[in-house]
């Protein structure tokens, strides 16, 4: 270092580093090895001490792959590879693109200063180098960086979490064999679908074959997004499933809704609750029979579709005591029968204003059902499905999305028991 | 994209449009803000509000604070070092990027405004393309900074909601004081998880034939995942019959149930066991839990036996059943993994740090007359943490059970 070069870096004081950054590693790139030991020394001096260098553009490609910099110093003008081509060259690179690069040019025209900038520099400094503004432009900028970092950090950890949660509530949902085996006994084909509107979501449904070709359905929505309505899903889905081992064979919905709510209201918090309607189809006579807690009532399509006039009832999980009853509607022959939740009808009717969403709903969706029916009146379920996802493609869902059909074949029989 | 680094792809959906960025100019020359906003308005930026002084600018900063800040220095009044040092003593505005814009150029000024604070500092006349450059650099810095927070803030506040959930699971203060007052036996907790949310899960509850029934589980993994499971087994439990049946018979049970829910590869631990006043015995069973350690004045340290396979991994397994004697005034020790699996002072800590820990804090109890589950819980947890409190890499669930002396029969 020159004498000059000395005077200049004992005489200066820097402010107190903070020591998060003092390990930064940093790599400073310049042929001059005047430069170099003065840069170095500055830094050192405010408190930096994982210090690098490199002599040449090559050196820097090299270094700068190996040590992985959190910044890098560049002298523009250097014989051989000059800094420009040094900046292309880590720009186009995979793992160090977004290094932050201090370019020190004693350039002052304004194209070559702005084409410095295009190139990929994150600043520019001009020389000779003012160690102030030296320090105070690589703290700031690795200042940021650390933050950064820890952002990106903590948003990749939690992803990789979220996505394991959610694989783990894809199977709580029946299984294609389930789906396939209740197809089978029951001569009716079976659609469910769900879609979380954030990472995780609320809803659920479940189907589950009982005895002559029966089978049990559900569709759940619980109040809330994200972790903690998955959390109340998952509390949902694992007394479903108990009260289900546990009830015998020709418990009601009502009753079987009845029991489920006793059972879920004693595990919440205050203010959790969710939307269910549960029911058993029977293939024999053609009947749904559901009970409902506080969701929609399920609609039909067919030779008479029709919205029964059915009340809502009491949301799940919100009193111990409340008593369900068991309602049911006819699915005509070669018709459809459709659960589903409230994200449904805000999907169709999404210019509405929220409180007249709900009274056109059905109205929507019928509508919706009669635009996807075939020419003899038939709605198959893949259609309904596909349009839907159309649908799907040109809005943010602002609810998580549940939708459950079943097609009644057309030449089954219609009416009560024989 | 001209000056600025490269994004990578996963950050293209996080709206790093900044387009709508509001942007301040002050400068007390009119000339210089018509042409600074004339150039920032070509490059596509529309949002431009300006000021011509000082005053005027914080003012409008205070009122709708911009997301980047030209600054001039020398202006009639409070000079933009001035302005600068202000904003910075205010916690809204110490991220504000501000650029000082002037004709000022000698180091001394340069060094006084990154001194106060400034972000950047371009010298007059102006570089158009050097301007614009540095003005992108920083919007799309503070862009990327702001939604990776929004998405740190959303998510940890759903954590913090799901976490409350996790402790309400929990026995509360009065469910212990029943147990206290049925059987005879006081129970001390300490629940911390490693993350935000954890894998072990820990239940009571007294039992019509008198008895008390005490378990620990710890399932495989932590953070999000390994908590699904705890909740799925409190909802499970909740109703579950435990009356007249053995530990082993109990744990056999649950682990038939267990088998269906779990994912293959996970797993879990568990200790299971019934105290009972009558008798002053502990029975219990182990699917791969920790040792119980049991001690007390008149009882020499015990470490039960802990073998057997963990829940969820095969239907229709046996487990054993042991027993443990718990004279008046002794404790048991029931713990998660990470109370031995941790390194303190350099060796993994082990069953034998943990006994020696033990029954050096209830001798130095016993020597000071008290007894006070809490603290030895504490210290416990301190210990563990080590001198710099360093986080555990495992969920800790440790239980205090201590079998009251005076119950009246």
């Amino acid at each position: 270092m020159t004498l000059a070069g000395a005077a200049a870096v004992s005489a200066t004081e820097f402010a107190a580093l903070p020591d998060a950054l003092k390990g930064s590693t940093i790599l400073v790139v310049d042929d001059n090895s005047f430069n170099r030991t003065m840069i170095g020394a500055l830094l050192g001096k405010a408190g930096f001490n994982r210090l690098h260098y490199a002599a040449s553009g090559i050196e820097a490609l090299q270094q700068a792959a190996h040590l992985r910099p959190d910044l890098i110093i560049l002298d523009i003008m250097m014989p051989g590879m000059d800094g420009t081509e040094v900046l292309r060259r880590l720009r186009a690179e995979g793992e160090e693109r977004d290094v932050p690069v201090l370019v020190q040019t004693g350039l002052t025209g304004s194209r070559e200063r702005g084409e410095i900038f295009e190139n990929g520099a994150t600043d520019l400094i001009n020389k000779p180098i003012n160690p102030q503004e030296l320090v105070s432009r690589v703290a700031i900028h690795l200042q940021n960086r650390l933050l950064i970092n820890d952002l990106r950090a903590y948003r990749q950890r939690l992803e990789t979490e979220l996505m394991l949660a959610r694989s783990v509530f894809e199977h709580l949902m029946p299984p294609e064999r389930v789906i396939a085996g209740i197809t089978e006994a029951s001569g009716c084909r079976l659609f469910g679908r769900t879609e979380a509107s954030q990472d995780l979501g609320g809803d659920l449904w479940g189907a589950l074959p009982l005895e002559e070709g029966k089978f049990a359905l559900f569709v759940a929505d619980v109040a809330g997004r994200g972790i903690t309505a998955a959390l109340v899903a998952l509390r949902l889905h694992t007394v479903l499933r108990t009260v289900a081992m546990r009830s015998p064979p020709g418990t009601s919905p009502g009753e079987f809704l009845t029991g489920v709510n006793a059972d879920f209201a004693a595990l919440l918090d205050p203010g959790q609750y969710a939307t269910v309607i549960a029911g058993i189809y029977d293939p024999r006579d053609g009947f749904f029979y559901y009970a409902l807690a506080g969701a929609n009532a399920p609609l039909t399509y067919g030779d008479a579709g029709s919205t029964p006039d059915v009340l809502p009832g009491m949301a799940l999980g919100l009193a111990p005591e409340t008593r369900y009853e068991t309602h049911r509607i006819a699915v005509p022959p070669g018709g459809l029968l459709l659960l589903y939740s409230n994200a449904l009808a805000d999907l169709l009717a999404s210019p509405a204003p929220e409180a007249e969403r709900h009274e056109n709903g059905e109205r929507d969706i019928l509508n919706l059902l009669a635009s996807v029916a075939e020419p003899d009146g038939h709605v198959r379920a893949a259609t309904l499905m596909e349009r839907i996802g159309q649908l799907r493609t040109h809005q943010r869902l602002e609810d998580d999305l549940t939708i459950v059909c079943v097609e009644r074949p057309a030449d089954a029989q219609t009416g009560g028991p024989a | 994209m001209t000056g600025a680094p490269a994004m990578p792809q996963e950050e293209g959906g996080l709206g790093l449009n900044y387009s709508n960025a509001r942007i301040m100019v002050v400068d007390d020359n009119q000339l210089n803000i018509t042409l600074i906003s004339a150039l920032l308005r070509k490059s596509g930026l529309r949002n431009i509000e300006t000021a011509a002084n000082s005053e005027e600018a914080l003012h409008r900063i205070e009122a709708a604070p911009p997301d980047l800040l030209l600054l001039d220095i020398m202006m009639p009044g409070l000079s933009g070092f001035d302005v600068c040092a202000l904003l910075r003593k205010d916690p809204r505005f110490a991220t504000l990027p501000i650029i000082m814009q002037t004709a000022l150029n000698r180091p001394e000024d340069r060094a006084h405004a990154f001194s106060v604070g400034a972000t950047d500092y371009i010298v007059k006349p102006l570089n158009p393309a050097e301007l614009l450059a540095r003005v992108r650099i920083h919007l799309e810095n503070q862009a990327l900074i702001r939604d990776l927070s929004l998405y740190r803030r959303r998510t940890s506040r759903e954590l913090e909601m799901a976490r409350s959930m996790q402790i309400r699971m929990l026995p509360s203060l009065g469910e212990r004081q029943v147990m206290a007052e049925r059987c005879g036996l006081s129970v001390s907790a300490r629940f911390e998880p490693s993350s935000e949310l954890g894998g072990d899960f820990w239940g009571m509850q007294p039992l019509d034939d008198g008895r008390a029934l005490v378990y620990l589980m710890d399932f495989s993994g932590h953070g999000l995942n390994a908590a699904l499971n705890t909740f799925r087994v409190h909802a499970m439990l909740r109703n579950w019959d435990f009356q007249g049946k053995t530990p082993a018979g109990a744990l056999s049970e649950l682990n038939d149930a267990l088998c269906p829910l779990l994912p293959s590869g996970q797993f879990a631990t568990m200790l299971l066991g019934y105290f009972d006043p009558e008798s002053g015995g502990f029975s219990y069973a182990s699917a791969a839990g920790t040792a119980p350690i049991a001690l007390g004045p008149t009882l020499k340290p015990t470490c039960g036996p802990n073998a057997g396979l963990p829940l969820g991994i095969v239907p229709n397994v046996t487990y054993d059943d042991h027993r443990l004697e718990l004279p008046p005034g002794s404790c048991l020790l029931l713990y998660s993994d990470a109370a031995i699996e941790t390194e303190v002072d350099g060796t993994l800590w082990g069953e034998e740090g943990l006994l020696d820990f033990t029954i050096g804090e209830c001798e130095r109890q016993m020597a000071l007359g008290s007894h006070d589950p809490e603290e030895f819980l504490t210290r416990l947890s301190r210990r563990l943490h080590g001198p710099r409190a360093q986080p555990l890499t495992d969920d800790l669930t440790a239980l205090m059970l201590t079998r009251n002396i005076d119950v009246a029969h």
